[in-house]
């Protein structure tokens, strides 16, 4: 039982910023009861209190309201009473507010969405950030290039101990830049503080394959990390966390974070292959040359690994003057390199770009890791389609449960694999291919499994 | 109906800042999110693999606003056209090396990059020197380049004036977007004078000073300023590599606020060409206060300057001015 006592200005509710807040503890209040309900362990309720706390003293201090949190002795049937300091009943006067904040926002559009997510869109981004990938990813979430211009958002970043020191100088980098839009930095070792709370976890941080070392012995080091950070994501993240595994191999680490977080919603785990997909798109219009914001729905099917298989025949190129739309295909008007180099260089860029720069590709992956979270959350353009590692539900023939590559399209926070493309011979076999892969990465993964169990 | 692209030139391309810099500028950070760019990339031929791996990056990427790339060694390539020019590139300061080793270093490099800029860029051309010792590298390269007009030559100080709002916004624990107008005065070195006497805080009850609020002037005097002055030394401490990602990030407020203006009331810090304003010597890059509006920078003007600062201004001043004749006995 929790009761809030809210100690505002002079007591004064007409202040703006007093309304959201009010706004939000009526919205935490109904997340506690969510909550309660879903947990029937008090002992588990007291716990997720306590960790709702460090949020709320970050939004009260934000705000200048000072919060207080209250076990009361007596239990209620009504479940947790909001009670304003002279004993009003605060519920009704939240209601209220939220209608005077209606009636604002008709007036004033920016400032409801300045504030109405703020604090709650923590981001939550593991591990690589000596190694480029986070480091080049933070300045782009912190400048609005992940969840729009004026979405606030709170960073959470984690990373190994050895890690530590450099990712406090991370954490004074972002301070020196001064980025408006950032309203806080957590960095930190620990899985748990790191996981509180957050609305999106960008799982960056994996172990990488070295020289000389088996695929299973790869497959065994990461599946121990994919699954110690699904219970920690499981147990503390926000309710609709949004997941994007990237490390490798980027497929089966969601499955295995799937697996061992269930209460996630299976939708809200999906692994990256927008950076194969933006690599389809620049390399027809390098051979088209045209700009690539002309080049729209390519699909990489399957797993983000040398079975991909980037598909060009429904990619479609928009003339920037007149809006007119061609079929890729016909423009390339070369069905043999669409099937055999185009293949190739999509495949095989990773490896490319480590060779000449003796380090892998941070800079396209961090922003592909933007993109994908952008169009998942925002929405896809009209007309166009994105690729995205999503749960299979059977579509176009592959199994269902496996994390695999679909063209979707997004729309009010939802993916939708989008239904009824033509597939022809090549692909089919391609697109078996690459699901089987995935099929024998999934065994191999379980029987690693097994053997921790 | 869709803007012209504006070429915009990053020298040193394959380094670290330049990576982070890169993307940013793709993004629209840097001049808007409806601007197309052109990006120019310049680096030395031993870092041309790695500059083409970059350029492979950015294709990848899918940049709806990039509209192309041109990655080279050719510094009258690299020029040709370009509205905007960040000179990230130099020669870094190694080990055992004297400051005359790196000025002499550096010196060259500017002074040839100045003529190819000059004959080659874009009439109006916008120029950002980064690279270390950015105030001298600018004079240099305003000495060799005397057809670009002198106020378009400029050196960052933005990411000392960062900072600086950074260490305030932590000291006060509030956000850093309710802090400004700090002023980052003279050379980008320790002798730099992070000042606070003018700066205010966003608080409920309107703008409150700096001053007002820390209520600590020992601090403000004293570790506040060596905090900011030795930032650089603490990041390559804890990182074991320069600070890129904010420097980047500055870069970009930098040429950003240059371009599309200050906001109402706000002013930021800019190396420029000095005019003699707060009896600073005319004829040195020094980083005063500037508001800007219609792609022109302004030094604000009249703002009390009290005994303290003074010397702080003059100390750094006279740095200045030793580098600047050391740089031309390297010319000479």
């Amino acid at each position: 039982m929790v009761s809030l006592f809210l100690q505002g200005k002079e007591n004064d509710y007409s202040d703006c910023d007093s309304f959201l807040l009010l706004n939000f503890v009526g919205k935490m209040i109904k997340l506690f009861k969510v909550k309660e309900k879903q947990r029937e362990n008090v002992e588990n309720a007291k716990k997720q209190t306590t960790a709702e706390l460090p949020l709320l003293k970050v939004l009260s201090r934000v705000h200048g309201l000072r919060l207080r949190f209250c076990h009361a002795a007596a239990e209620s049937s009504h479940g947790p009473i909001l009670r304003h300091p002279d004993g009003k009943d605060l519920e009704a006067h939240v209601e209220l507010c939220n209608k005077r904040r209606e009636e604002a926002c008709q007036s004033s559009r920016h400032w409801s969405r300045r504030h109405a997510h703020m604090a709650f869109f923590s981001i939550y981004i593991v591990n690589k950030f000596q190694r480029q990938i986070g480091y080049n990813l933070v300045p782009m979430i912190a400048r609005g290039l992940m969840l729009g211009p004026d979405q606030p958002v709170i960073l959470h970043m984690l990373d190994i101990e050895p890690a530590a020191e450099a990712l406090e100088a991370v954490k004074m980098e972002l301070a020196d830049s001064a980025f408006s839009l950032l309203k806080g930095v957590l960095a930190t070792t620990d899985v748990v503080e790191a996981c509180n709370g957050v609305d999106i976890a960008l799982m960056v941080g994996g172990f990488p394959r070295k020289d000389g070392m088996e695929r299973k012995d790869v497959m065994k080091k990461n599946v121990a990390i994919y699954k110690a950070q699904a219970s920690a994501l499981e147990q503390h993240a926000a309710a609709n966390c949004k997941v994007v595994v990237v490390a490798n191999p980027a497929n089966t680490n969601a499955l295995i974070l799937r697996e061992f977080a269930p209460s996630i919603p299976p939708k809200n785990i999906t692994c990256l292959t927008r950076l194969d997909h933006n690599r389809a798109l620049g390399q027809i219009s390098e051979k088209l040359n045209v700009p690539v914001s002309s080049v729209k729905n390519v699909i990489v099917w399957g797993n983000h690994s040398s079975t991909q298989y980037p598909d060009a025949n429904h990619a479609i190129i928009v003339d920037p003057g007149s809006g007119r739309e061609r079929s890729a295909r016909e423009m390339v008007a070369d069905d043999n390199w669409l099937k055999t180099e185009f293949q190739t260089i999509v495949r095989q860029r990773g490896a490319a770009i480590i060779k000449a720069r003796k380090l892998s590709s941070a800079l396209s992956a961090a922003s592909a890791v933007c993109d994908h979270m952008r169009d998942w959350i925002l929405g896809t353009p009209e007309g166009t389609w994105v690729s995205m590692g999503v749960c299979s539900d059977g579509s176009y023939g592959i199994e269902p449960g496996l994390l695999y590559s679909f063209p979707v399209t997004c729309r009010k926070g939802q993916w939708s694999i989008v239904q009824g493309l033509n597939i022809d011979e090549f692909s089919r076999a391609r697109m078996d291919a690459t699901a089987r892969e995935l099929a024998e990465e999934k065994l191999m993964a379980y029987s690693c499994l097994q053997v921790e169990k | 109906m869709a803007k012209e692209p504006a070429r915009v030139l990053v020298t040193g391309a394959a380094g670290q800042i330049g990576y982070a810099l890169v993307p940013m500028i793709a993004r629209g950070v840097m001049l808007g999110a409806d601007q197309p760019v052109i990006l120019h990339m310049l680096d030395i031929p031993p870092a041309a693999e790695a500059l083409n791996g970059v350029k492979m990056e950015l294709v990848d990427a899918a940049f709806p606003l990039l509209k192309g790339v041109v990655a080279t060694t050719d510094v009258v390539e690299a020029c040709t056209g370009v509205n905007v020019a960040v000179m990230v590139g130099g020669f870094p300061r190694k080990e055992g090396m004297e400051r005359k080793d790196v000025m002499s270093k550096n010196v060259s490099i500017y002074k040839s990059q100045a003529s190819a800029l000059e004959k080659h860029a874009a009439p109006n051309c916008k120029v950002l020197v980064v690279a270390n010792p950015a105030n001298t590298n600018a004079l240099i390269l305003k000495e060799f380049a005397p057809s670009i007009p002198e106020k378009n030559i400029t050196c960052l100080t933005r990411l000392d004036h960062n900072r600086a709002l950074g260490q305030i916004s932590e000291r006060l624990n509030i956000q850093v977007s309710h802090v400004k107008n700090a002023i980052i005065w003279g050379n980008h070195s320790s002798t730099q004078y992070p000042d606070v006497n003018h700066a205010t805080v966003k608080t409920p009850s309107g703008e409150k000073p700096v001053r007002e609020l820390v209520k600590d002037d020992g601090w403000l005097n004293g570790e506040f300023i060596s905090t900011v002055q030795q930032r650089g030394a603490a990041i390559i401490k804890a990182r074991k590599l320069s600070s890129a990602l904010s420097a980047a990030s500055s870069a970009c407020d930098h040429i950003r606020d240059w371009v599309l203006g200050t906001p109402e009331g706000n002013w930021v810090s800019m190396g420029v060409y000095s005019d003699g304003s707060y009896n600073v010597p005319a004829g040195l890059m020094y980083s005063f206060p500037v508001t800007c509006s219609g792609g022109e920078w302004k030094i604000v003007q009249g703002l009390h300057v009290d005994e303290f600062s003074r010397k702080k201004l003059d100390l750094t001043a006279a740095e200045l001015t030793e580098e600047k004749a050391l740089a031309y006995s390297c010319l000479s």
